[in-house]
C-alpha cells in the first residue's frame, strides 16, 4: 500500500486542479468507480492512470483491466471480469451474424446498422465511445483551449495500419477534409467544424479548429461519428466511390480477408494492430438481409456470436437455456413528435394529455422485453454521464389528468393520423399510442410507411409521426437539429427561444457539472412542453453461448471482439 | 424483342416515380442537402430522365448494363453471382417437382375417381395454396432447429462441393416444391384424362396394344403437352420471385436483388435485373416451344389437325 500511495501521491502533483478533485472523490468513496472513469476520460486523463487509481481506490479488489475492454454485462454470467489469454490450442474462429450492409462499404457513404457493425472490426478512430465512457483509440491524449475552440490531439506512438505503415497527422487531416461532405457533414457541423479547420501540427499531432466552442468535442470525432475511421491520404487521394471495398485498409485488430457483398465476409488478425494482441484468429462474418434468418442461424449453432438483435425478433433467444444474452443500456430511441404549430397538438394541454395516456413500464416491459431505460419525453438519457436525475419526476400514466387537459381545451373526439416506419417495435408502439389516445377521446389513424416514403414524404410534414433515433455517446444531436428553432431535423416544429439558449450554452460548456445543471434545465422545459413523447430508451441486446466472455457492443452497434472467449 | 424494350421503359418510369432522390435514399434521411446534391451530381442521377434513360439503352446495347448506385458494381457482375444462385435453386426445385408432379398428375389421372386420386388432388391443392414464407418457416422450425437434420440456410460456405450445396439448398427448396406441385400435377392429370378419353387411345387399345404401351407410346406424349407449356411459365417464378424464400434462408438470389433495388432506388440493378428475368421467361418459352413441336409433329409441320 505504501508504493501505491506514494504513486497516487506522484499523479496528483501532475494533476490539473479538475482531475486532483477527481482523484480527491473518487478515493473518498463520493464517486462510483465507473463515474471516476468516465469523467477522467472525458477530462484526457490517461487509461493506464485512471485504471491504476480505479484499482487502488476499489475496497471489493475487483480486477479491472482497462486495455480494449469493457463488458457487456451479462444476465446469466453475471460479474465483471474479462479474461485475457486464449483458451485451448487451435486456431480460434468466431462465427458472427450482423445486419446485411446496406449499400457499398464506403467511408462517407456508412449510415446503417449493418456498415456500422462491419466496419468497426477492421477500422478506428480518434477516440471509442463506448458504453462505460469515452476513451483513447488512435488518439492517446486531447487537450482543448480555454474557451473549447481548438483542440489537439496527440496520435499514438507506433500505430500502423494493417499493411504496416504508419498511422500520421496527415492521414486525420485528409480523412476529416475528405468526410466532410458526406454522411458527417451533419455531425461535424454539430462540433462546428468546417473544411480546413483540421491542421497536422506534426506527424503525431493534430489540431481542430471549431467555428463554436463545443465542449464534448472528443466524442464528435469519436466512434459516434461512424464515418470519421481514419484513413490513409493515399487512400483519400485516390478516392471514389467504392474505392474503398478494393483494399479495406484499416489499423483495426482485424483485417478483411475476403469479402463478398451481400454474403459475408471472413477476416484474420491484425498484426500490426496497436491494442492487445486479439484473442481470435479468424472471424467469420454472416450478413444477414431477415433478422429471423440470423436468429435461426444461432439457434441451430452455425453462429457463435450476434452482437446486436431485437427483443421482438429474438422472443426465442430471450428464454433459450442454450443463449446468453448481454445488454447495454443506449441512448437509442423512438420519438413520438407532435406538430407545435398547428393542428391538434399547437395546444400544449393536448400533448401532455397524451404524454400522460400511456403507460411506459408497460411498454418497456411489452415492446423491448425489458431492456431499456424509461424515457420522460426529453432525449437526454439516463445513459449520458450529463443526465440529472434530480430534474424532473419521472412521467407515469395518469388518465385522470390527462382526460382533463383533454376537456379543457376541448378537443375530445377529435381524429389525427399518425405517420411512421417499419422499423423494429415502431409499429406496435404506433398502436399503443393509438390505444392511449382512445383512452382520451383521440382518434388515431395509423398510416405506416416504409423508411424512404415515411423520412421523404412525412417525417418533417405530419401532425403525429414517430422516427427512431439511434444512439450517441453525448445528446448534443438530439438536442440541436431535431428540436431548435432553426433545426433541419425538427419535425414537432418546435419554436422556443429559452430552450435554443439553453442548448447553446449546453453545447459549449466545457465543465461537466455545469453541463448537468444545464441539461436539468433542458429536461425540465421539455418535460413541460412535451413537443413530443419519448416513452423509452432502448437497451441493446446481444446473444452468445453460456460462458462467452469478451464481447464488447456499443449502442451505435460497434462490435470489439479482441478480448472475445467462446464458451459453451 | 419489342416485348423486352418495353419492359425497360417500363422500369425506367417506375423506378422514376418513386417518391425520393437517390442521393438521398443512399445517405439517408439525416445527411446533408449539399452532402445529396454532390452525391447525385457524381452519379449522374440530377440529370434529366430522357438524358440517363437514353445513356442507359446505349450501354445496354454494347452489354454494359451500367453501375449499381448502391453498390457502386458492375450491375453484371451482380446480376451474375444472383443469377448462378438462383439457378442453383432453380434447378434443384425443378429436379424434385417436375418428375414428382407428372407422376401424381399420372397415377391420379389413371385412378380416377379413387381415393388415392382425391388424396393427390387434395393434397396438391392444400400445398399451393400456403405461402412460402409459412413453409419455409415450418421447415426451418422443424428440420434445421428442432430435429438439426439439414441447415436452415441456403448458402453453402465458400468452397462446398456439388454434394454439399445440394444438401444446403434442400431446405429451401421445399416451399417451391409444395407450391408448385398442386398446380402441375393438376394439369397433367387434366391433360391425361384428355388424352386417356381420345379416339386414338381407343383405338390403340382395340388394336391390342398392352396397356403400359400405350400409355407410353399414345397418351404421355399428348398428355404432357399443356404440362410442358405450364412449367415453363413457371421457370420465371423460380427465378426471379422467390424474394421470401431467399431472404428466410438468408440466400443472394434474383429476387432478393431486384427487391433491393427496388427499395433503394437503385435503377440499373433493378432494370438490369428485370430484363435479365424478362430475358430468362422468354428463353424459357422458347424451349417449351420447340419441346411441344417435338412431341406433337402436327405442330411442327403446321399441318391442319
Amino acid at each position: 500500500m505504501g508504493y501505491t500511495n506514494n504513486r497516487i501521491d506522484e499523479i496528483r502533483a501532475d494533476a490539473t486542479p479538475a482531475e486532483s478533485q477527481l482523484i480527491d472523490d473518487y478515493m473518498s468513496r463520493r464517486l462510483s468507480r465507473r463515474e471516476f472513469i468516465r469523467r477522467g476520460s472525458i477530462a484526457g486523463m490517461s487509461l493506464p492512470v485512471l485504471g491504476f487509481i480505479a484499482a487502488c481506490g476499489d475496497s471489493e479488489g475487483e480486477a479491472t483491466t482497462t486495455t480494449a475492454g469493457g463488458d457487456t454485462g451479462t444476465t446469466a454470467a453475471g460479474g465483471d471480469t474479462t479474461t485475457t489469454g486464449a483458451t485451448g490450442d487451435g486456431p480460434v474462429t468466431v462465427r458472427m451474424g450482423i445486419n446485411n450492409p446496406a449499400g457499398v462499404i464506403d467511408p462517407v457513404l456508412i449510415n446503417d446498422l449493418g456498415r456500422i457493425q462491419f466496419v468497426s472490426l477492421f477500422a478506428d478512430t480518434l477516440t471509442f465511445s463506448s458504453a462505460t465512457g469515452l476513451r483513447p483509440a488512435l488518439a492517446e491524449s486531447w487537450e482543448s483551449n480555454a474557451d473549447g475552440t481548438q483542440w489537439t490531439f496527440t496520435l499514438r506512438e507506433g500505430a500502423m495500419y494493417s499493411d504496416g505503415t504508419p498511422v500520421t497527422a496527415a492521414d486525420v487531416v485528409a480523412t476529416f477534409e475528405g468526410i466532410a461532405t458526406g454522411n458527417a457533414a451533419s455531425a461535424l457541423g454539430t462540433g462546428a467544424l468546417s473544411p480546413g479547420g483540421t491542421v497536422a501540427v506534426d506527424d503525431r499531432t493534430v489540431q481542430f479548429n471549431l467555428d463554436a466552442p463545443v465542449g464534448a468535442f472528443p466524442y464528435i470525432v469519436s466512434s459516434d461519428n461512424y464515418n470519421a475511421i481514419i484513413l490513409p491520404t493515399s487512400f483519400w487521394d485516390t478516392y471514389a466511390e467504392g474505392s474503398y471495398e478494393s483494399n479495406f485498409i484499416g489499423s483495426g485488430p482485424f483485417m478483411v480477408d475476403d469479402f463478398t457483398p451481400g454474403q459475408g465476409a471472413t477476416l484474420v488478425r491484425n498484426d500490426n494492430y496497436w491494442g492487445a494482441t486479439p484473442i481470435p484468429d479468424r472471424v467469420e462474418v454472416t450478413f444477414f438481409a431477415d433478422e429471423s434468418a440470423m436468429i435461426s442461424a444461432f439457434q441451430e449453432g452455425r453462429l457463435d456470436v450476434i452482437p446486436s438483435f431485437s427483443a421482438a425478433q429474438g422472443q426465442a433467444l430471450l428464454n433459450d437455456p442454450n443463449t446468453q444474452v448481454g445488454v447495454i443500456p443506449t441512448a437509442e430511441h423512438r420519438q413520438v413528435h407532435m406538430n407545435t404549430q398547428e393542428g391538434l397538438f399547437a395546444d400544449k394541454r393536448v400533448r401532455q394529455a397524451l404524454a400522460l395516456a400511456i403507460n411506459r413500464q408497460s411498454m418497456v416491459d411489452g415492446l423491448i422485453a425489458g431492456f431499456g431505460d424509461l424515457g420522460n419525453d426529453h432525449p437526454i438519457a439516463p445513459f449520458f454521464a450529463v443526465f440529472n436525475p434530480d430534474a424532473v419526476a419521472q412521467k407515469e400514466e395518469d388518465l385522470d389528468t390527462a382526460n382533463a387537459l383533454i376537456d379543457e381545451a376541448d378537443v375530445r373526439g377529435a381524429e389525427v393520423t399518425l405517420n411512421t416506419l417499419e422499423f423494429a417495435e415502431v409499429e406496435l408502439l404506433a398502436q399503443l399510442i393509438q390505444g392511449a389516445g382512445a383512452q382520451i377521446g383521440l382518434t388515431i389513424n395509423l398510416q405506416i410507411d416504409d423508411a424512404g416514403t415515411y423520412y421523404d414524404a412525412y417525417w418533417l410534414d405530419s401532425t403525429l409521426g414517430i422516427t427512431n433515433y439511434g444512439h450517441r455517446g453525448v445528446p448534443n444531436v438530439y438536442l440541436g437539429a431535431p428540436l431548435k428553432s432553426d433545426g433541419t431535423w425538427n419535425s414537432a416544429k418546435f419554436n422556443n427561444a429559452e430552450y435554443d439558449a439553453l442548448v447553446d450554452a449546453f453545447v459549449a460548456e466545457p465543465d461537466e457539472a455545469a453541463q448537468r445543471e444545464l441539461a436539468g434545465q433542458i429536461q425540465a422545459l421539455l418535460a413541460d412542453e412535451t413537443p413530443m413523447i419519448i416513452p423509452y430508451f432502448v437497451g441493446n441486446i446481444s446473444a452468445t453461448r453460456p460462458g462467452t466472455t469478451g464481447l464488447e457492443t456499443t449502442g451505435m452497434g460497434h462490435v470489439i471482439v479482441t478480448e472475445l472467449v467462446l464458451g459453451g | 424483342m419489342v416485348s423486352l424494350w418495353l419492359l425497360s421503359v417500363l422500369v425506367f418510369i417506375g423506378t422514376n416515380l418513386l417518391p425520393g432522390d437517390v442521393g438521398r435514399r443512399i445517405l439517408g434521411p439525416f445527411a446533408t442537402q449539399e452532402s445529396v446534391d454532390l452525391l447525385n451530381a457524381r452519379l449522374g442521377t440530377d440529370r434529366p430522365l430522357l438524358t440517363q434513360y437514353f445513356d442507359y439503352i446505349g450501354g445496354l446495347l454494347t452489354g454494359d448494363l451500367g453501375q449499381s448506385v448502391s453498390f457502386a458494381r458492375p450491375v453484371t457482375e451482380m446480376l451474375g453471382s444472383a443469377l448462378a444462385h438462383s439457378a442453383k435453386l432453380a434447378v434443384l426445385a425443378f429436379v424434385i417437382v417436375v418428375p414428382l408432379s407428372i407422376l401424381g398428375g399420372v397415377i391420379a389421372a389413371l385412378k380416377r375417381g379413387t381415393l388415392i386420386d382425391r388424396s393427390i388432388t387434395v393434397f396438391g391443392l392444400s400445398a399451393t395454396v400456403i405461402p412460402e414464407f409459412v413453409s419455409g418457416i415450418v421447415v426451418i422450425v422443424l428440420f434445421a432447429i428442432t430435429l438439426g437434420w439439414l441447415p436452415g440456410g441456403a448458402q453453402a460456405p465458400a468452397g462446398s462441393g456439388v454434394l454439399q450445396q445440394i444438401r444446403y439448398l434442400i431446405l429451401p427448396a421445399i416451399p417451391l416444391v409444395l407450391v408448385l406441385f398442386g398446380y402441375i400435377a393438376r394439369i397433367t392429370r387434366a391433360g391425361m384424362i384428355d388424352a386417356l378419353d381420345a379416339d386414338y387411345t381407343r383405338t390403340a387399345i382395340l388394336k391390342g396394344l398392352p396397356r403400359n404401351v400405350v400409355i407410353r407410346r399414345h397418351v404421355l406424349r399428348n398428355a404432357l403437352l399443356p404440362t410442358i407449356a405450364v412449367v415453363a411459365t413457371q421457370v420465371g417464378y423460380l427465378f426471379g420471385g422467390l424474394v421470401a424464400v431467399e431472404v428466410l434462408f438468408n440466400y443472394q438470389g434474383v429476387g432478393r436483388l431486384i427487391f433491393d433495388a427496388a427499395q433503394k432506388a437503385d435503377l440499373p440493378l433493378l432494370a438490369g435485373g428485370v430484363l435479365v428475368i424478362g430475358v430468362i421467361y422468354q428463353i424459357a418459352t422458347l424451349i417449351a416451344d420447340m419441346m411441344y413441336g417435338a412431341l406433337n409433329p402436327r405442330v411442327r409441320f403446321g399441318a391442319e389437325t
